[in-house]
Parts: structure tokens; sequence; C-alpha cells
């Protein structure tokens, strides 16, 4: 393990400097890493997501190595590809539900789909869903960067808080502690959207 | 200078009201818009949130995203069909569907060249799976088969590509192949014979780590034994080769919808994505072993490899240890399931527990160590080991355990709790009670004074950060203070006081050649200050007397114990429990010397001394303690002279003094129970005494580790019960040569002691018919006997002779036979133990034997 962290490293050092990286033996080592931050938070009992898992780590890998961002140390490469993971859901999210959109569109009348507001405070975690999320995260982001940024290696990255704490300079409390109220304030916001914005007029 | 916002949002969280307003207002100094980002914050702090929200896994949106990573993946397409029976491979003929495995498919096929028919197996690409990844993972695992040649791993024959283009290979078939443990149970192996198949096993799994192959995959089912009894390995298709640097696995892993290694036999490490090294095959291997023992998992898995459940198992987990699950009766199982497992292994539960227990226990969970660190670096380790313990020879994952247990080794963490509870109570405690006791007086202030200092001393050298990941113990504490002692030379009262502490804590820990120099010291110094007739230079006596007796010089000790008892005329009660101390002591002399009766006589004073100290000034627990001691030892005097009905009684009266005293598991109580087992065995009661001397041996070994006087004679008493109750030779020699062992450590090559147990395990070699190395050991133990001048009369010299005589006749030797026969008669004609007429009549019937070869 050691091994593959100072392997990892160097390549991607090497990637920099040097006109012809060795992309190839870069992905054999990362991609064992890639699989299981993919995993750690794809596990699910439905069908075809084991496949989809892997679909998304080679997704994730050209999306990395495509960026104009590139890793300089193995840290930075774990968030950069939580971020590339969370940036390559919320595409397909999207994708989703154009596609829902015009198979409803088909099938039932407007009013229908149309937006209630209120109705996402009684759902539940269950039907999450990652586009909401993601605006909210993004909103987020405005207020505390830093729990936005445990969110996305937490929730997207699934990494341990251990080496969250390591990516955010804090100790490893601090990164669970961030976890807890950034997930308190998007479970507050996703479910109660009015309040929160009630707040921010009233200044 | 920037704020930080996580500073003020963790100060503002505890405050409410009005104190957060007054607080925030401050702490934002008027920055509008920090101001009302904190409070956009706090907002969605007031209710957390539900604690499954975001801990699941990311419900994944809708989309076919198969369809979408087609194009990226871009592998060569390959079109291909199942292979059917009947259709050809090379020169082969598919038969049937052996398998499927992650990446590739099994089939039965045959050569149909008419001369011969020769069965193969053939995998092959599976259909469908012919991506980039699969074929170089193909190719990784013929290549890995190439290179390996050994009797026990199926054959690679040769490889190719088929008509439709996948690529396969054919190996070696293993005919009417059924998995290990089926295998073993069917033929109903004993565990001798299913440790001798396992031995292959791991000699084929060393050979393919010596070429720096890795399995990753040892499980039952891949280790086939066929109509022959022959072992072979199979699949080695996740194996990885160790200097490769291409492990294509990992790739293969996540392009298969399941992981590539069968949990209920993986490692920590595989489940956790770890590192994998050699020791992960020691891993896999400790589960079937464990499997092959006791006829079942350490622990069994729900379906659903990656459950937390599972993982938690694997990870943290620890197995019963094999001895004791095979007698565990499960709520869920019927009664005779621990029957019929052992049954499969030629067994009964009570006598498999007995052959796993130790040596087995200690390989099976040295193998399944968590930390891979931990476990046989190798499988070569794990061979060897085996190898030691079918030889009977010493295993090292014993020693393992002897320093995790025994002589109390704590690691370096809990060091002081060691030092506090132990060395406290050893050194401490002894200098304490000086320190209040009655006869402090003014002249010894300096005296304690030293002898204080001298302890903190001590307790600084030991700073743990010193022993930095090493483990500390008593014997490095009196280590320290060896080197210490000579500080108190202007002192010398004070030293011979710590001399005698520490005389005591060597001869506590069966350190006899340090406590004897201390002894010797501390007396020399007493004399010398005229101090005869104190308590501490007549204690010191006693105590160099039960060195001696350790020694094995009783007539040394005997002095030792009469000219302390005609020391002692002090009336005071500590003194009077010491003389009943010194009493008993000199009873349990007497009796090694055979003279049971004085024996007797001393005990019973010692008891008559210790039963006018009740309502004394006296520790009730302290008197309490003496009489017990003073009733062992009566009973084993009557023990001795065949009064074994009231020594059970005495025995019994002892045992559970001692045991509300001293708890279960203290090594004086181990002691009475031995004893008691020798009575009871005595009177027939074979399966109690059996029962007493298994429950001191677990208190010897549980206490002291694996090397003690006390596990010696433990084991040499199962030995005997084996050998002469249940006629179990093979039992009885694994007992007594341990017993013999341990006493060559703990008590030396010619102790009197050793010769003894020598002596015992002739016997049953010579019963057997194993007269060249029986002789041989009644000869060194005779030889021992003559050196520590034990006389000719005594029981064991008898024996020995008895024996070798009987050896001599057998060997045609009729002579020497002759002499020695008759010196025996003679000598136990008029003996009343039951060894001796044993011998006597041992003595008659050879020469009896020897009349009629040689009239």
């Amino acid at each position: 393990m050691e091994q593959f962290n100072r392997d990892i490293s160097q390549l991607l050092r090497a990637m920099h400097e040097e006109s012809s990286p060795d992309r190839e033996l870069l992905w054999q080592l990362v991609y064992e890493e890639l699989r299981r931050m993919a995993s750690r938070r794809m596990i699910s009992e439905r069908q075809g997501l084991t496949l989809s898992t892997t679909g998304l780590v080679h997704e994730v890998y050209i999306k990395m190595m495509g960026s104009s961002k590139q890793a300089v140390n193995r840290d930075h490469f774990y968030a950069l590809a939580a971020n590339a993971m969370r940036q390559i859901l919320i595409d397909y999210a999207r994708k989703s539900n154009a596609q829902k959109r015009i198979n409803k569109q088909n099938l039932t009348s407007l009013d229908e789909v149309e937006h209630v507001p209120g109705n996402k405070a009684g759902r539940t975690y269950q039907n999450l869903d990652l586009i909401d999320l993601n605006n909210a995260l993004e909103e987020l982001r405005e207020l505390n960067a830093r729990w936005a940024k445990v969110v996305e290696y937490r929730y997207f990255g699934g990494m341990t808080f251990k080496e969250i704490a390591v990516l955010i300079d804090r100790d490893q409390r601090t990164a669970e502690r961030d976890w807890e109220r950034a997930r308190s304030w998007l479970y507050s916001r996703l479910t109660d959207p009015e309040s929160l914005k009630t707040t921010l007029s009233l200044n | 200078m920037s704020v930080d916002i996580n500073e003020i949002i963790d100060n503002a969280f505890d405050l409410e009201g009005i104190d957060r307003d007054a607080y925030l207002n401050v702490a934002c100094a008027g920055d509008t818009h920090l101001r009302a980002n904190v409070d956009q914050l706090l907002q969605g702090l007031d209710q957390s949130a539900p604690p499954e929200f975001m801990e699941g896994p990311i419900p994944l949106p809708n989309v076919d995203l198969i369809d979408d990573l087609e194009g990226f993946m871009d592998f060569p397409a390959i079109n291909s069909s199942h292979i059917i029976p009947g259709q050809r491979i090379d020169a082969y003929k598919v038969v049937e569907r052996l398998g499927q495995g992650g990446m590739g498919e099994v089939y039965l096929a045959e050569r149909d060249d008419g001369e011969f028919k020769q069965r193969v197996a053939i995998k092959v690409v599976r259909s469908g799976m012919a991506t980039e990844e699969v074929y170089k993972r193909f190719q990784y695992e013929r290549q890995i088969l190439a290179n390996l040649s050994h009797p026990h791993i199926a054959r690679l024959l040769f490889g190719g590509v088929t008509t439709d283009g996948l690529p396969y290979f054919v190996m070696e078939y293993v005919e009417d192949g059924v998995p290990l443990t089926e295998y073993c149970d069917t033929h109903e192996l004993s565990i001798k014979e299913r440790l001798e198949l396992f031995k292959k096993v791991c000699d084929a799994v060393r050979y393919a780590q010596r070429n720096l192959v890795i399995h990753r995959d040892l499980k039952p089912s891949n280790i086939l034994v066929n109509k022959d009894g022959v072992v072979k390995l199979l699949d080695f298709g996740i194996a990885k080769l160790l200097d490769s640097e291409m492990d294509p696995v990992t790739m293969f892993e996540t392009t298969q919808h399941k992981a590539p290694f069968t949990p209920a036999y993986g490692a920590p490490e595989q489940v956790r994505g770890k590192g994998i090294s050699a020791a992960t095959d020691v891993y896999s291997l400790g589960m079937i072993l464990y499997e092959l023992l006791t006829g079942r998992r350490p622990y069994e898995l729900e379906p659903g490899w990656l459950k937390p459940t599972n993982v938690e198992l694997i990870c943290e987990f620890i197995p019963t240890a094999p001895s004791s699950i095979v007698t565990r009766r499960f709520i869920s199982e019927e009664t005779g399931v621990q029957t019929t497992l052992s049954a499969l292994r030629q067994s009964d539960p009570i006598r498999l527990k007995r052959t796993l227990h130790g040596d087995l226990d200690a390989i099976v969970m040295k193998a399944l160590k968590k930390e891979p660190e931990n476990r046989y670096g190798a499988v070569g380790e794990l061979y060897e080991e085996l190898e030691r313990y079918l030889e009977n020879r010493p295993v090292l994952a014993q020693n393992d355990t002897f320093r995790y247990r025994t002589f109390k080794f704590i690691q370096r963490k809990r060091s002081l709790v060691l030092v506090s509870t132990l060395a406290v109570l050893a050194l401490v405690g002894g200098l304490v009670a000086a320190l209040l006791s009655a006869n402090f007086a003014k002249q010894e202030a300096s005296r304690a004074n030293a002898a204080n200092e001298f302890m903190n001393e001590m307790f600084v050298a030991v700073d743990p950060d010193q022993l930095e990941g090493d483990v500390f113990t008593l014997q490095d504490l009196f280590g320290i203070g060896l080197e210490k002692i000579d500080a108190l030379d202007s002192q010398p009262l004070a030293k011979a006081e710590i001399q005698g502490i520490m005389a005591n804590g060597y001869l506590n820990m069966s350190e006899f050649s340090q406590a004897e120099s201390l002894y010797s010291a501390n007396i020399e110094i007493y004399r010398k200050a005229s101090r005869i007739h104190s308590r501490e230079f007549i204690n010191s006596l006693a105590g160099l007397g039960r060195v001696k007796r350790n020694l094995d010089s009783p007539y040394e000790a005997d002095s030792l114990y009469r000219y302390a008892l005609s020391l002692s005329k002090s009336n005071d009660p500590e003194s009077i429990l010491l003389r009943s101390r010194i009493y008993s002591d000199h009873a349990l002399i007497l009796n090694d010397i055979e003279s049971f009766e004085e024996g007797e006589e001393q005990a019973r004073t010692s008891l008559e001394l210790a039963n006018s100290l009740k309502g004394s000034d006296l520790e009730e627990t302290k008197v309490q303690n003496q009489i017990a001691i003073a009733l062992d030892r009566i009973s084993t005097s009557l023990s001795r002279q065949r009064n074994f009905s009231e020594a059970e009684d005495l025995f019994r009266r002892a045992l559970s003094i001692r045991q509300s005293l001293l708890g279960e598991s203290d090594p004086k109580v181990a002691n009475t129970m031995y004893e008691l087992a020798n009575t009871l065995s005595s009177l027939g009661r074979v399966d109690e005494a059996e029962e007493y001397y298994q429950q001191a041996l677990n208190i010897y070994l549980k206490v002291y580790g694996s090397q003690s006087p006390g596990a010696a004679v433990s084991y040499q008493a199962l030995g005997m019960i084996e050998w002469y109750h249940r006629k179990n030779f093979d039992a009885a020699y694994d007992y007594l040569t341990k017993s013999l062992e341990i006493s060559k450590s703990v008590h030396g090559e010619d102790h009197t002691w050793t010769g003894y147990i020598q002596l015992y395990l002739a016997i049953p070699l010579i019963k057997e018919g194993n007269f060249t190395e029986g002789q041989h050991l009644i000869e060194d133990a005779l030889a021992i006997f003559k050196k520590n001048e034990l006389p000719v009369s005594h029981g064991y010299t008898l024996s020995a002779n008895c024996w070798l005589g009987k050896v001599l006749l057998e060997r045609s030797q009729y002579a020497e036979a002759e002499t020695r026969l008759n010196t025996c008669l003679d000598l136990t004609k008029s003996r009343s133990t039951s060894t001796l007429k044993n011998m006597n009549e041992l003595a008659q019937n050879s020469l009896n034997e020897l009349k009629s070869i040689q009239p």
C-alpha cells in the first residue's frame, strides 16, 4: 500500500514533467483506488449497478486525464476524483431527468409534473434527488466551502474521515463534525427550502 | 485578517437566544455578509438529519449507463457461441461443462484418437467476457501455470485459440476429484492423516510461493483429491505474480459481478483491499485447516460478500480455538453433532479436544491472525511447523503463545499495570509490610529508607519509553534490581532485605540459581551481623531450603529446615506462622526422600501451629492459607503411605480452603489439585483424576506458560493415564515427551525429576517393544540418579533397575539382566508402596521368564 502511494505520487509528478506520460501504468495503479472509492458509494442490490461502477471509474479517469486540473499528489488526486465522480453522477442525473420528462410528456398532461412547492418536505432520503442535492451543495459551498468539500469527499468520493481530515488539513474529529453539520444543513435545505431563504431575505 | 467561519459556528453552536446573538454581533464585527452566512448555516443546524440521510449508497440515476459506456470501453467485440458437448477443441472432444469461473468456463474433454483415452480439463474464456482485460488476465494465468510444475498442482498442457477466436488452455484433469474436506470426511481420516494430506497442500502452495506466485483463492473446492488419494491444487485464475509490476486482477475484479475471491476463506486484507502477500495464502490455509480439524469454519458468512457484518467477522472476529469448538454445544444443533464430527476423525469429542489442545490450536490460531505480519510469513513456514508437529518437535507457534501468555508478559503499554499489580505486591508490598511491622524501630529507619530509595530507582529505570516495542517482564525488573543492588553496600541490612525479596521473586519464577546466590549472600550478611535468631534469617534459611529442593539437593534442604527449626523459638504469631510454614516445607522434603512417617509428623505439627493462630492478630487469610498447606502435606504423606481415603478427604479440605482464598486459578490451587489427582488415581478413580490433572495443568500453563515444573508433572501424569488406563500409546508418548522436554529446560538435563520422567517415558516404549530407545532412556535416567547420589533402595533407582533388567532380558543379555533383577527383588521384598510392589512382581516374573529360557 505504501508502495502504491509512493508510486502514484511519482507518476502524477512525472505526468507534468514528461511529454509522454505512461498513462497505461498510471491507469493500472489508480484503477484499484478509484474502484474502491466508487464501490464504497455504489453498493446496491439493484441490478446493473456493479457494471455502472466500472463505467463510473472509467469515466472518472477520462475526466481527470482530460481535465486542465492535474493532480499534483496523491491527496489532490483523491480530491479531484471525488469531484469528478460527483460531476459525472450529476450529468447522468440530468440526462435521466430529461429522459423522464420526455417520457412523461408523451404520457401525461403538463400539470401533473408541475413542481408543487413543499411536496419535498415529506419525502425521505431514499428519494433523494441528486440534482437537488447538488444545488443545495453548491449553495452550501458559497456559505462554507469546507463543509461542501467534506460532503464531496465523503458522499461522492467515499473516503474515510481519516482521509478527509488530511485533505482539509484538520483532525479527524473536525472532519466528522463538519460532515454531521453539513448533513444537517443539507437536510434542512432539502426538506424545507423556504425557511432558509426567509432568513436570507430578512437580512 | 480573515475570520474562520467554522470557529464562529463552533462557538455559537452551544449558545442560545440572546447570548448567541450577542456573541455573533461581536464575532462578525459588522460584517453583514459574514453574519448572513453564519445565520444561514446555523439555521440549518436546528434539527439534525436522520441518521440514514446521505449515509446510504448514492441513488444512481436511472439512465442506462451500459449503453453509454459501450463506445467508451471500446474493447474488441468478439462474437462467440457457447461451447457445446461434442464440439472439438484441438484434438479434444468436449464432454461436458465442469464449472464456471469468473472469466472462464471449464470443460471436460477427451482425446479420441482410438489408441488411448486422455481426459483433460479445458478452460475457455467465457463468451461475452472476451475483453482486453480478460485476455490479459487469461494469458497471465497461463503464464503462471506454465511456470509451475509440481506433483500437487494440476499441470498446464498447452493453450491456443478456438475457431471462434476464444483463448483456451488445456490442463490436467483430476479424475474423480473431490474437494479436500469432503475427501477427508468420506474416508474418515484421523487428525494425523488429515494433517499429512494438508501438508501436501501446503507443499504445493509453498512451491508456488517460491516461484513468486500467490494463489489468493485457496478453498477446499480448489483443492481436489483424486481417487488415488493424490492432492491437486487448481485454479490459479486470480493468482498474482509477485515480481510482475502489473496485476490484471484488479482490473478484472471490476468487470466481474463478484469479488475475485471467495470470502469464506478470504483474509482480512483481501476484504479491505489492502496489500496481498504470501501471508494471505497462509490465512486461507488456516481457515481450511480449521475446518479439516474441527468440521466447522471459524465463522460463517452471510451471502453478499461485502456486507458489513461479514467484513466485521473477517476483520475483527477472533475465532474460537479448535479444541474449544469441538466440545461446544450449539443451541441450534442437535446434541449428537460433536460426536458425529469427531467420529469422522476417528475420535470422540473429549479425545479430539485433547488432540487439538496446545500445538494444533496454536498453529491454527497463528495462521488466522488478523494482521498478516503476525501469521506465518509464508506457506513454507506453515509447512515446516506442521512437520515439526508431526515429528513431535516443539512448534514455533507455542513459543509465540508462551511469549504472549506466560510469565505474565505484557505489552509495553500495559507494563505499568504489571508493575503496579505484581511488583508492588511482590516488592513494595514486602517493604511496606516491613515498614509498618510492629518491630519497626528507630534504628531500622535508615535501613527502610535506603531500601525505599532503591525501589524508587528501580521503577525509574523501567521507564516504558526505554523499552519501546519490547515486552517488559518481572525478570527485567529484577535484572535491573540485580544491577543496582551493589549501591546498597554501605547499608548491609537493607541490602539483605532486598536480596531476600528478590530471591523469593526468582524462586517464584523458577529461576533457582539466581535465587540461590541471593539467599546465600543474604544469609551471609545476617550471620555476620549476628542476627541468626531474627525472623529474616530463619526465613532465608527456609527459602534456601526450597531452592535446594528445586535444585535437587533434598538432603541439604533437610538440614537447612532442621537448622531453621532449631533457631525458631519465639512465640509471637508471626514467628509461629513462619515455624508452621517451615514444618510443612520440611514435610515436603521428607516425602521427597521417602520418610513418609516423619513427613506426616512434621505436617501435623505444622497444622497444629497454624490452628493455634486462629483468632490471633494475624490476618485470617494467612492463617487459613497455612492450614491448607499443612493439610496438603499431611495428605501427601498419607497418600504415600497408601492411606488414600483419609488423604482424599484432607486434600479436598485443603483444596476448598485454597480455592476460596486464592481463587480458581492460583498455582497453589493447582498443586493441591495435582496431589488430589494422584490420590484419586491411586484409588482407581481415573476419570476424576484426569479431570483434576487437566485443571491443574491449565492453571500452570495460564500462570507460568509452557515451561514450569507443574506443567512437567501434569503432562507426565496425563501421559501415565493415557498409557496405563486408556492404552493409548500415541497420546501417552506425546504427553511424556512434552513433560521430558519441559523438565529438561526447567530443572536441567541432570535433575532427578528429569531422570524420573525419562524413566516413565521409557516404560511405555519398552511395553511397545521399542527396547533400544527404552534401554537408552533408562540408562540415562540411572546415570542421573547415580550422579545425584540417590540410594539404590530409592524407588526411582529400583524401578529403573527393574525395567532395565526386563529390557536386558528381552535383548538376550541374560547375565546382566539376572544380576539387576535379583537386586531389585531383594530390595523390593519388604516394600509397601504400590509401585514397588509392582516392581517386585515385575522382577519376579522376569526372573521366572529368564529361568525358563536359561535353566
